[in-house]
């Protein structure tokens, strides 16, 4: 069966009529303006499926740039049973590549996650110097605190400095600190990177026994002592080159609010265990009842139960940075009887540190 | 199909032949997006190409797209390493080193937003290119000769002088971009022509200025009307009414009060359609002005582009991007493709047979810039 068809021959837009017949060697093209020539079977490449209405284009390996065009039913028919890959449909090697392409993309997606939010924080949280840390910090306690007055009173900050004296006494290594009471009604405490930590009234106000207090800085000291904030941080900077690598655009742009978020996303289980062991370990060397700590966390607890209806209330609490749970309160355990406790403050320092917002 | 006698020209006719399987492959582009987290979008974007392209038929002839998706990738690869990678990582040291809120930071994010200003005519200008090599009609691939970044240029200062004279300036200097773009072009080595002047354009524009400010200010006395009376005592009672606990409000307080929300709401989305709207006339006059300035061999364009055309089709692609998801996103290019060859009609004629092959050099990755900057183009 031979038809007519056009050929472009890829050098000028002149379309040339030629006749096509298919045979076993393959298509053979001839023509006036056209040299004579036969595209094998397999070499041909289809450039859209067949479609009704449309002409059937064909392209050949051995020329590039050339097409045929073919507005004959009853002959492509017969050409697709001839070559039925011009149909189209699933191209197993070309699904390989793309696989490929977007599998490997992936995997370095997936292996920049883990590096970036497992790998890195902890171990370059130790690296950075401490100077960086403290402007940091300085900055995100200001975001974060708002326009919330600091609680100060001559004895309160005498309370304050007694009590933190207290803890440091047989923990020499303690890191510095700079511990700051705001006056904000919300429960909370947070640990920023270079060595900020901040208290809000509201847990002061919670709080029913000067050990209960002590315990919750401690555990606070616990995460700057491991240098937690500072990894926090370094995690949130480095998911915001994450989203900008997986959407291929600049992110969200705004640094600033990501990196202020890192004080309140969750920190992780670990990293709470740390914290918890750190503030025991502190505690029981400083002669104070890591129990208090066990009660507040129960008090926590019991908070936590009360809200736990609607999402709102417990966000921006302690509770929700910090999730305290069973298995947290119950690895707390009692110093042995023979111990003789103290109290981290007096009567007088505990009620001067209790009105220190006034 | 024309004879081979090498004639004066061929008359130029544009169909649009629709073909089945678009809404598979928009399904398809969909699940697979979700499922490589949009890396897949480059190969979706040239399948869709690769679809429309063949339906827009040039005396029976149909256009074909040989872009690749790997070449989109590369691309955008290319522009994130080189432009954004380093921004960001820059931005996340100082947010690190100096702190959050630290001065240095702002500026970075500057440079970043005026490089991305300085070279978003370059996206637009490369993405053309790309497209114009990647699209061949008798085997012949377009292309544009000119440089991005000279275009770039005279975008960004347009990008200014509009700003600067209130809009005023836009029918000029829409003029001369189009006109460097168009001048540009090339088909093969058939060169498009382009032009005219802008003043035509003016009368439009001046009629859709006045306009827009007229509902503009109609807006804002609305607005005002509604705000006052919303801090008015009256309607203030009945809010805090209606919000108090355990609350239960009258009939005729809810009908107050939702009166008054709906007038608000109203107007604001009165605003952002009635406003656009108006530009449609002027849009619809500059599409059909550009279509008359452009010349190719002996023909002239002409695109019967009306206000009234317009609106219905943005209006239904936009329907079709909320009510599918975006999932239609393909059926938007679709649209907007087919009402172009519904419009454009050829005047004259072209010496089709005598366009020899482009001997420009291919880019061998496209459209990155625009990818980056998220231009979202054909």
């Amino acid at each position: 069966m031979a038809i007519e068809a056009v050929y472009f021959d890829g050098e000028t837009a002149r379309d040339n009529k030629v006749v096509v017949s298919l045979e076993a060697s393959g298509l053979r093209i001839s023509g006036e303006s056209v040299p004579a020539q036969t595209w094998d079977l397999p070499g041909l490449t289809a450039i859209d499926p067949p479609h009704l209405e449309h002409p059937l284009r064909l392209s050949h390996e051995s020329q590039a740039g050339a097409r045929l065009s073919i507005r004959n039913d009853a002959f492509t028919k017969q050409l697709l049973i001839a070559a039925p890959h011009l149909k189209g449909g699933f191209h197993p090697q070309r699904a390989l590549r793309l696989f490929l392409w977007i599998g490997g993309g992936l995997t370095i997606l997936a292996g920049l996650t883990y590096l970036t939010l497992n790998f890195a924080p902890q171990r370059l949280a130790v690296l950075l110097p401490d100077a960086w840390s403290k402007r940091v910090g300085e900055q995100m306690e200001a975001s974060l605190v708002q326009n919330a007055k600091v609680c100060q009173t001559p004895d309160g900050d005498r309370a304050l400095a007694a009590m933190l004296a207290n803890l440091a006494e047989s923990t020499p290594d303690m890191p510095p600190l700079r511990v700051r009471i705001y006056d904000i009604p919300i429960m909370n405490a947070f640990a920023l990177p270079g060595g900020f930590i901040v208290l809000t009234h509201g847990l002061l106000r919670e709080a029913s026994d000067p050990g209960e207090v002590a315990g919750v800085v401690a555990h606070e000291i616990g995460h700057v002592a491991h240098h937690h904030p500072e990894a926090q941080m370094i995690r949130i900077a480095g998911m915001q080159v994450l989203i900008s690598v997986a959407t291929g655009t600049s992110g969200g742009n705004n640094a600033s609010s990501l990196a202020g978020l890192a004080a309140i996303l969750k920190s992780t289980r670990d990293a709470e265990r740390e914290a918890d062991a750190y503030a025991v370990g502190m505690l029981s060397a400083a002669r104070v009842d890591p129990m208090a700590l066990k009660t507040f966390f129960e008090k926590i607890l019991k908070e936590e139960g009360k809200s736990s209806g609607s999402a709102f209330s417990n966000l921006g609490t302690v509770f929700s940075t910090h999730p305290v749970t069973t298995e947290r309160i119950e690895r707390i355990k009692p110093l042995p009887a023979d111990v003789v406790l103290k109290s981290p403050l007096s009567d007088m320092q505990w009620k001067a540190l209790k009105e220190i917002c006034g | 199909m024309a004879d081979s006698l090498g004639n004066a020209g061929e008359h130029i006719r544009l169909d649009y032949v629709p073909r089945a399987g678009l809404g598979r492959l928009a399904i398809v582009n969909f699940l697979l997006n979700v499922v490589t987290l949009t890396l897949y979008r480059f190969w979706a974007k040239t399948n869709v190409r690769k679809h429309i392209w063949s339906c827009v038929h040039i005396n029976g002839q149909p256009l074909e797209y040989t872009g690749r998706g790997i070449e989109l990738f590369k691309g955008a690869l290319l522009v994130f390493g080189l432009f954004v990678l380093p921004f960001v990582l820059v931005a996340t040291f100082i947010s690190i080193a100096l702190g959050p809120e630290h001065p240095a930071l702002f500026a970075v994010y500057g440079l970043l937003y005026l490089l991305i200003f300085l070279l978003w005519g370059a996206a637009l200008y490369r993405a053309r290119r790309y497209q114009l090599s990647r699209t061949l009609w008798r085997g012949i691939r377009g292309t544009l000769v000119g440089s991005s970044m000279i275009y770039s240029l005279t975008f960004f200062g347009a990008m200014l002088a509009r700003g600067m004279s209130l809009g005023w300036t836009t029918p000029v200097l829409n003029t001369v971009l189009q006109e460097q773009i168009i001048g540009d072009m090339r088909f093969g080595d058939l060169a498009f022509k382009f032009k005219g002047r802008a003043g035509p354009l003016y009368p439009t524009y001046a009629l859709c200025w006045f306009l827009s400010l007229l509902a503009l200010i109609v807006f804002a006395f609305v607005f005002g009307a509604e705000v006052a009376a919303l801090l008015g005592p009256e309607v203030q009672n009945v809010f805090d009414d209606i919000f108090k606990p355990d609350s239960e409000p009258t009939s005729d307080q809810i009908w107050t009060a939702s009166t008054v929300i709906a007038i608000l709401a109203f107007s604001f989305l009165a605003m952002f359609l009635v406003i656009p709207m108006l530009w449609a006339i002027y849009s619809a006059k500059e599409l059909a002005t550009f279509a008359a300035y452009t010349r190719a061999g002996n023909a002239t364009f002409k695109l019967n582009a009306t206000a009234g055309s317009l609106i219905s089709l943005v209006i239904v692609n936009l329907l079709i991007l909320i009510f599918t998801l975006g999932i239609g996103r393909p059926f938007m290019q679709h649209r907007l493709i087919r009402y172009m060859c519904d419009r454009l009609e050829v005047v004259g004629t072209i010496d089709v047979h005598r366009i020899a092959q482009s001997q420009a050099v291919l880019d061998r990755s496209g459209e990155g810039l625009a990818d980056a900057f998220d231009l979202g183009v054909v």
